[in-house]
């Protein structure tokens, strides 16, 4: 049990530190530690934990570290697991942090962080527009035909992005009427 | 703003951090307009400038942007024991939702009226970030930058069209756009 639990906590603490970008940078180091190396997964969980990432809350790499830990070694297992994952993005990012801001007045890390900035806008511009895609297509690619198209959501999009900037509905709200006009027009 | 106890805003942080945690359906960006929604449009705690830097700060650290985030904003509003109270907060919803999800991983998977409410929820996210892209680019178009401005829409076709590798696009373009800006201002701007 602790030889587990320690094999868990290294794997996972190696997935959290080279998962640089987030999100799908880490799928291909999943599948080679998990899958192929240890057989915690077999491929068919592998990708469904995907999928399921996808329609559940919380970043890809803590559902597979949860989900996993949990198969593995039940909820002890979880917890160091997802622990270990997170740990070194935590440390690291508070200390990028902390020191941009004791040299705020050193013009290269204002250009960084600036140059960050743009960045940080066209990678989240670019992760949105793969989410709208998903939702109306199916899938992510660029072309697609008519049949695919799914005027639904394409409804529900647009009803949200006016209810936002029109008339200033949280999140939590939009969330919960197209859940509910998801249930109504697809169950 | 929040400027009561240290046990108030820890509280605070936390219930913020579980409520960001379990709307943030398919992790990663998705949590930035729900950061936005808690500490800026609700609590005013920091501005809109400072949370796109710790985006920009979250995302070029290794892990989940959505648990950096979640330290980040913890540290700004009661430094470091509010980082972790937020980290906390942020991982206890899916560690809970994937356990169960482990246990009763068949009847999910392959239940209709799930999918059709996450169908729906899918569309919705898109539009939330949607929504925010565009505040965060005015933001970067008032800077009346050519430079920043080319670079957020070379990064954007770059990752969106070509799917470049993130970690690859943030290296290149972030050295890149300092060298021009040092060689071209000798001030810094």
């Amino acid at each position: 049990m602790m030889d587990t639990l320690i094999d868990l906590a290294i794997n996972f603490w190696k997935i959290g530190t080279f998962s640089i970008g987030g999100g799908y940078a880490i799928i291909a180091l999943i599948e080679d530690l998990l899958v192929d190396q240890y057989h915690w997964l077999s491929l068919k969980e592998y990708t469904d934990i995907i999928t399921i990432s996808q329609m559940t809350p919380g970043p890809l790499a803590i559902n597979a570290s949860s989900f996993t830990g949990l198969k593995v070694a039940g909820f002890l297992g979880a917890i160091v697991a997802t622990v270990s994952c997170v740990i070194s993005g935590f440390v690291i990012s508070l200390v990028c942090y902390v020191f941009f801001n004791h040299h705020r007045d050193n013009n290269t890390v204002m250009t960084v962080l600036r140059g960050l900035k743009s960045i940080a806008t066209g990678l989240i511009g670019a992760a949105g527009s793969g989410i709208l895609l998903l939702a109306l297509t199916g899938h992510n690619k660029l072309s697609f035909t008519v049949a695919q198209f799914d005027i639904w959501a394409f409804f529900i999009a647009v009803g949200s992005f006016i209810l936002l900037r029109r008339f200033k509905i949280g999140p939590v709200w939009i969330m919960l009427i197209s859940a509910v006009v998801g249930l109504a027009v697809y169950a | 703003m929040l400027d009561r106890s240290l046990w108030y805003r820890l509280f605070w942080l936390f219930r913020a951090n579980v409520i960001i945690s379990c709307l943030a359906v398919g992790g990663g960006y998705v949590i930035i307009p729900l950061i936005k929604k808690q500490f800026i449009d609700d609590k005013r705690v920091f501005s809109f400038d400072d949370l796109m830097e710790m985006a920009a700060v979250a995302q070029s650290a290794p892990g989940a942007i959505a648990i950096n985030m979640a330290a980040l904003t913890g540290y700004r509003i009661a430094g470091f024991i509010g980082a972790a109270v937020s980290c906390v907060g942020s991982i206890l919803p899916p560690l809970i939702i994937m356990s169960v999800v482990a246990i009763c991983y068949e009847q999910l998977v392959n239940n209709p009226q799930v999918n059709a409410a996450l169908k729906g929820m899918t569309a919705a996210i898109a539009a939330l970030m949607i929504n925010v892209v565009i505040d965060m680019g005015k933001n970067v178009v008032r800077n009346k930058e050519a430079l920043g401005i080319f670079l957020m829409l070379a990064v954007f076709a770059a990752a969106f069209v070509f799917n470049v590798n993130a970690i690859l696009l943030i290296i290149v373009s972030v050295i890149t756009y300092t060298l021009f800006v040092r060689i071209c201002h000798k001030d810094g701007a």
